[in-house]
């Protein structure tokens, strides 16, 4: 089978899309776990309330995975018949995951330091927790629209 | 490279730790204490009562100090991996122990105490200034110890031995604090504060300007030039001429006190407060160095503070007097 160069800008669309959101939540994780160690170290009974900070950057990576499967599958890569893309329609693919690529990897880093900064807030102040998970959620609302906007634009291609 | 968030662990638990520091209501409560005794035990509900089982007696409340800043040391270095924080402030130890046993050696015989949180032990440092052998000091001492020495000997005047060994201090410190703008920061401001307290008691000692240019510290946000010229004028207009620094309210408020009462005790206040406002910029924090540096400078500003409570408390001070000498506290 002949593979054409808008086949490989669609997988690649699909990479991306999966691997830049991913990279910024682990980034994003990290630090929040980091900042939770601490704060465990001296405090084990936080564990669970510091858990839910710590969960919130993982959600960019979920969004990019969930824009690589929409894209897999419609460039036919999930059933096993991978459509002929033109190269025009493979850039295509690959500039509709631009969107959650980059805010998803964005977001996750900025999310997570917006969290790690929520475990000071629980090693203070535990009561004032809703606080803290509200700063880090508002960011998501970014990854959110990347998400949507990525979504739309796979689902707007004509192939 | 370094990321300011390269320290997340240590930063929060430090955070949990300070929870954990003591409070203007203890503190109060201390001094509201019927005696010593009391106010001793009542410190067996903070991280400072793990020692005092060991150290029973309120007389042993400076060995109890000395345990837990070694323990806090200890945490910090063991929580960031990075012995730097605690050897800035371990350095400054052997500066001011040093100082100690060189006026030992020429005024106060044996009667001196030793602090044993510096990087050199006590005893190592009571045996070369024994044996006047300092081969075993780090170079940066050796050569402070032996100019102080000389500069004593030329002038025989004691006070040369402070001035020299604190300037000798402080441009190491700002050596090792030039990396880091916070620090710096603070050191800088450290020094303009010590020079404009050094600044009042010249004048008020009426002493010549040749003897403020011996004392003043390098490395202050205030350019010495600024001494000099202000140097013939009014010691009243000084707050004026500080009207547009940082240090405006300090000076206003201490230079007032200190001409009312012939008592530096109230600006030396409002300088340790003024510091301790500015490394309470680490408590908002939660990247970065200022959390540590914030902390281990609270840390250091607490044993002040008990150190004013337990000396008044076994001297029989009376309770307001205690609380007037109090500072402010970093939780």
């Amino acid at each position: 089978m002949d593979i054409t160069l808008g086949q490989v800008f669609g997988l690649a669309a699909a990479a991306i899309a999966i691997a830049f959101p991913g990279i910024g939540s682990a980034i994003g994780v990290g630090l929040v776990g980091e900042s939770a160690s601490g704060l465990i170290s001296e405090d084990p009974d936080k564990f669970g309330q510091s858990l839910l900070l710590q969960a919130l950057p993982g959600t960019q990576g979920i969004y990019g995975l969930l824009t690589g499967f929409i894209i897999m599958s419609r460039i036919g890569l999930l059933g096993g018949n991978l459509v002929a893309l033109t190269t025009w329609q493979g850039l295509l693919f690959l500039g509709a995951a631009l969107p959650i690529a980059i805010v998803g990897w964005f977001s996750a880093i900025a999310q997570g330091r917006v969290a790690a900064s929520g475990i000071g807030i629980l090693a203070k102040r535990p009561q004032e927790l809703a606080k803290a998970l509200t700063y880090a959620a508002m960011v998501e609302t970014y990854a959110v629209l990347a998400l949507l906007g990525s979504v739309l634009l796979v689902f707007g291609i004509r192939i | 490279m370094k990321r300011d968030t390269d320290y997340l662990f240590a930063i929060n638990k430090i955070k949990v730790l300070e929870n954990r520091m003591l409070s203007k209501g203890i503190l109060s409560r201390m001094i509201d204490a019927p005696d010593a005794s009391d106010a001793y035990k009542m410190l067996q509900e903070t991280p400072y009562g793990e020692f005092l089982n060991e150290y029973d007696s309120p007389y042993d409340f400076e060995a109890v100090i000395s345990k837990h800043i070694e323990d806090v040391y200890r945490t910090v270095d063991e929580a960031t991996g990075n012995a730097s924080f605690t050897r800035f402030f371990r350095i400054r130890e052997d500066y001011l122990n040093c100082k100690i046993l060189l006026k030992a050696r020429n005024f106060d015989g044996d009667n001196y105490h030793l602090s044993s949180m510096g990087t050199i032990p006590p005893e190592t440092l009571s045996n070369c200034f024994k044996n006047e052998d300092f081969s075993e000091l780090p170079e940066y001492l050796k050569v402070a110890v032996e100019e102080s020495k000389e500069l004593f000997s030329q002038t025989g005047i004691p006070g040369y031995i402070d001035f020299a060994m604190d300037r000798f201090m402080y441009e190491h410190l700002y050596e090792m604090a030039k990396a880091d703008s916070f620090l710096k920061d603070y050191i800088e401001r450290e020094v303009d504060l010590i020079n404009i307290r050094s600044f009042i008691r010249i004048k008020l000692m009426d002493e010549s300007v040749d003897f403020l240019k011996a004392v003043l510290l390098n490395h202050g946000k205030l350019d010495r030039d600024f001494f000099y010229n202000v140097f013939n004028e009014q010691l009243a207009g000084l707050p004026d001429r500080l009207k547009f620094t940082d240090y405006a309210s300090v000076v206003e408020q201490g230079v007032k006190s200190w001409l009312e009462s012939g008592s530096s005790m109230e600006m030396e206040r409002l300088c340790d407060n003024y510091l301790l406002e500015y490394a309470m910029q680490g408590k908002f924090a939660a990247f970065g160095t200022k959390p540590i540096w914030g902390y281990i400078l609270g840390k250091l500003n607490e044993v002040r503070l008990l150190r004013i409570v337990m000396v008044g408390k076994l001297n029989d001070i009376a309770k307001d007097l205690i609380s007037e000498r109090l500072r402010d506290v970093y939780v």
